[in-house]
């Protein structure tokens, strides 16, 4: 296409490049074509759902819908309301700790999987092994918290009759302030540690394993060929994998903490979203809810934005 | 080009596929759309077919069998063409929103008590009927749900709604006969003796395996009433009237001595340590395990003929009986007045449709009284149920009857019932419900706008947690309700409660 565009640069040039880029639609007609359904999705169900943001600058009526609804007053009344709740900073320092926590535990340890994987030469061992480790990712995480209990629970689980059965005092993991955001992080990697590492096998099996010779002939051991080939082979798709993570900084799972928070742990397991349930739509308030989702969103977008502009300039490839 | 006709046919497909998904997008219902009979004066019009009535209920769609004899009956009796239509109580207020943000609410309504802001909302955005024009119209219901019923559905003073009949939920301590027995122990009968025997049961192995694996005392976080009660107050933040007063139970002098009492407990180690997390299931399941000797429970929880059954597969000779109020306890339980147990609504829309509505009408009347109301407590006559004198006796086939209970649309007379329903226990829910309890009116108040109940129900939660635990120190009381009222601004709630019960007069 280039080329042609080249050649008939000669007079009327953005009238050329109209002509020529329309031919090219025309040309490839069919990739437009089947364009469409994903564009229509994305305005259906994307782009469209985002007027109703508006409602967090509404009192959200049923009779009138969202927008003869009137606006709320002052404006920001339900941002204020979000802000000036006591548990405010709570929240936040909560949703970013969980969130900080399970970025590095659901990062790393998938990658080691990943290396392992990439690195077992018994093919029906691994095949087996790795089918089991993403097996958890379909799991609810209701299920989880019952197997969690199982173990963990302070009078019936497994691990403190073994700790009271050898004389040890029972922990409370599930109902202590100091043990509880762990066992949020370790079950999040448990269940999504080897659904995290398909991603990277991925990226590793399009490394050229000429390479890998060559690195052999040159008398490099396997631990040298990971540090210095499948490493920074997927080192584009890590940048990748935790900018995208970053636009969710201020999700910090609320499916897995709404199951498994309690009132003792409230105080460090309570996040943004779980606080938005209970006060904004188990009350009704949805106006304060979007207002809270349009907050978060704002983050995110900034956060992404910002890293993604970060590994430019750190020589990697970004999202876009 | 093969290949290429076969793309056009998928992207085809696709593209109309898509065109029908925008299609069915949420398009603004009209109200006014509905067949509208004009209104003959008192006797509404007469159409041809049975009137279809749609009544959205939280349950498990899976709940109603194929073979629903009820709705035959009530479609029959009535000439409707009665459907329920239910949704898991976890969905149930949201799809409830969504049906009243499109403008498409069913003919009759379910309101949970948890979703009740669901109720105050529809009912402030002017989708339900206001039913004071009609109450002569509810002669049984009333009968049923009673005066009250009616008040609790106030909202703004307006009846949009009336609450089903009460329940009965008649908690108590319940302890192990045959632990006591192999102890040794008599039934204890003050708070000294009862922490006495919850001692033994934790540290003499009642259950005779050779480990320290038994516990005292076990319940749900609700087991707080039980040790508050003993004190005269109850649960924090309820509403009670003491001399003519209207006092709050987190100021209540006797409140601190409440904390004391159960702090002792706690202290002492006999209670499960899991107390304030347990769901009413694991306290069954604990019950049934052998797990602890005494626990605060409802009969439900701990003696229904399958909890029992349990109970005796793991150690036969196991019994719960119920413990006699303790000397001295003012009370074991409160009661709320106010408790609504759910709300019935009928949407506004059915005003232009008096033919429906006064089929609606008709039903809720027909299953709060007489045949219909048998109809749907116990099941048909002389199959599920028949006469024997003057009481009824459910035959063998009543597990055909179950799910009748979807059916009991104004609620149910919650004694005589459960006398019929559970011969077994029923002398165990008679002595339970005798039990002392306290009246509260917390169900009367709505939390005034601004006031953020949650935020200031977790900080009662969270601290009162610490008071028992010993974790706060029982001095530092008053300095808790004090970051209550500032920070929480919880006067605000209080004299909400104040002027909305002596509006209802409960309060002079």
């Amino acid at each position: 296409m280039e080329r042609a565009i080249d050649i008939r640069s000669t007079a009327h040039p953005q009238k050329k490049a109209a002509r020529s880029l329309w031919k090219a639609v025309l040309q490839h007609q069919m990739l437009y074509w089947m364009l469409l359904p994903g564009l229509a999705y994305f305005i259906v169900y994307r782009y469209v759902p985002m007027f109703g943001a508006v409602l967090a600058f509404k009192e959200f009526d049923f009779s009138l819908g969202i927008l003869a609804s009137p606006w709320a007053d002052p404006w920001h009344k339900h941002f204020t309301f979000f802000f000036e709740s006591p548990y405010f900073s709570q929240l936040l320092t909560n949703t970013l700790l969980i969130s900080l926590y399970k970025l590095v535990f659901g990062t790393i340890p998938p990658i080691i999987v990943a290396v392992l994987f990439n690195e077992c030469r018994t093919l029906w061992f691994r095949n087996v092994v790795q089918t089991l480790s993403f097996m958890p990712h379909f799991l609810s995480w209701v299920i989880v918290y019952g197997i969690s209990i199982a173990f963990l629970s302070e009078t019936t689980g497994l691990f403190n009759r073994w700790f009271t059965e050898s004389g040890l005092d029972p922990v409370p993991f599930l109902t202590s302030s100091e043990w509880f955001r762990s066992v949020l992080v370790g079950t999040d990697m448990w269940k999504d540690m080897g659904w995290g590492a398909i991603i990277y096998l991925a990226a590793m099996s399009s490394i050229d394993p000429t390479l890998y010779e060559a690195a052999r002939v040159d008398g490099a051991g396997r631990l040298r060929m990971i540090w210095s080939i499948t490493l920074p082979g997927i080192r584009n798709i890590i940048v990748l994998m935790l900018i995208l993570k970053l636009g969710h900084l201020l999700d910090a799972g609320f499916e897995q903490i709404y199951v498994m928070y309690n009132v003792h742990v409230m105080p460090v397991s309570d996040i943004i979203d779980t606080w938005v349930f209970r006060v904004g739509l188990e009350q009704m308030n949805f106006g304060l809810a979007s207002a809270v989702g349009l907050f978060k969103s704002l983050i995110g977008l900034v956060l992404v934005v910002g890293s993604n502009a970060l590994a430019k300039r750190w020589g990697d490839e970004g999202l876009w | 080009m093969n290949n290429k006709r076969w793309v056009r046919v998928l992207m085809g497909t696709m593209l109309t596929s898509g065109l029908l998904v925008s299609a069915c997008a949420p398009k603004a219902a009209d109200p006014a759309a509905t067949p509208e009979p004009a209104a003959k004066g008192a006797e509404p019009a007469k159409s041809a077919g049975p009137v279809s009535i749609t009544m959205a209920r939280a349950g498990s769609p899976s709940a109603i069998p194929k073979e629903d004899f009820v709705k035959k009956e009530l479609d029959a009796k009535l000439g409707i063409n009665f459907k329920l239509d239910l949704t898991d109580d976890k969905e149930h207020a949201n799809k409830l929103s969504v049906l009243a943000a499109s403008q498409n609410l069913p003919d009759l309504i379910e309101i949970k008590e948890k979703d009740l802001s669901v109720y105050y909302q529809m009912a402030r955005n002017g989708l339900l009927l206001d039913l004071t024009p009609y109450l002569d119209k509810l002669g049984s219901v009333k009968k049923q749900v009673g005066e009250e019923g009616f008040t609790k559905g106030k909202v703004d003073g307006k009846v949009f709604g009336f609450s089903q009949a009460p329940r009965i939920v008649p908690q108590g301590f319940w302890i192990r006969k045959d632990w006591l027995d192999k102890l040794g122990l008599k039934t204890p009968t003050t708070m000294d003796e009862l922490l006495e025997v919850a001692k033994a049961f934790t540290e003499k192995d009642p259950d005779g395996n050779g480990k320290k694996d038994t516990y005292g005392i076990s319940g749900t976080r609700e087991t707080e009433r039980g040790f508050l009660g003993a004190h005269g107050t109850t649960e924090p933040n309820k509403f009670y009237i003491q001399d003519g007063k209207l006092v709050n139970s987190l100021y209540d002098p006797n409140m601190k001595k409440g904390i004391e009492e159960f702090q002792r407990f706690l202290k002492a180690g006999v209670v499960d340590p899991e107390l304030f997390t347990n769901k009413v299931t694991d306290v069954t399941d604990k019950a049934a395990k052998g797990f602890a000797g005494i626990f605060y429970e409802q009969w439900a929880g701990l003696v229904r003929d399958e909890h029992v059954k349990k109970m005796k597969e793991i150690n036969p000779k196991a019994e719960l009986v119920l413990l006699p109020a303790l000397q001295g306890a003012k009370n074991v339980r409160f009661n709320d007045v106010g408790q609504i147990t759910a709300i019935i609504a009928i949407p506004k829309k059915l005003e232009k449709d008096p033919e429906k509505l006064n089929k609606v009408l008709e039903l809720l009347n027909y299953v709060s009284e007489g045949d219909g109301a048998n109809l749907v407590y116990y099941g048909q006559k002389d199959v599920h149920w028949k006469k024997e004198g003057d009481k009824i006796v459910l035959t063998e086939k009543k597990g055909e009857a179950s799910y009748t209970w979807l059916y009991q649309l104004t609620g149910r007379p919650e004694m005589d019932y459960l006398m019929t329903k559970f011969p077994p226990q029923a002398a165990l829910i008679k002595e339970s419900s005798a039990l002392p309890e306290l009246k509260v009116y917390n169900g009367f108040v709505i939390p005034p706008k601004g006031f953020n109940i949650t935020d200031a129900n977790r900080f009662i939660g969270e601290e009162m947690l610490k008071f028992y635990t010993g974790k706060a120190k029982v001095e530092d009381y008053d300095a808790f309700l004090a970051s209550l009222e500032k920070t929480f601004n919880f006067k605000v709630y209080l004299e909400e409660a104040d002027k909305t019960l002596k509006g209802l007069g409960y309060v002079k």
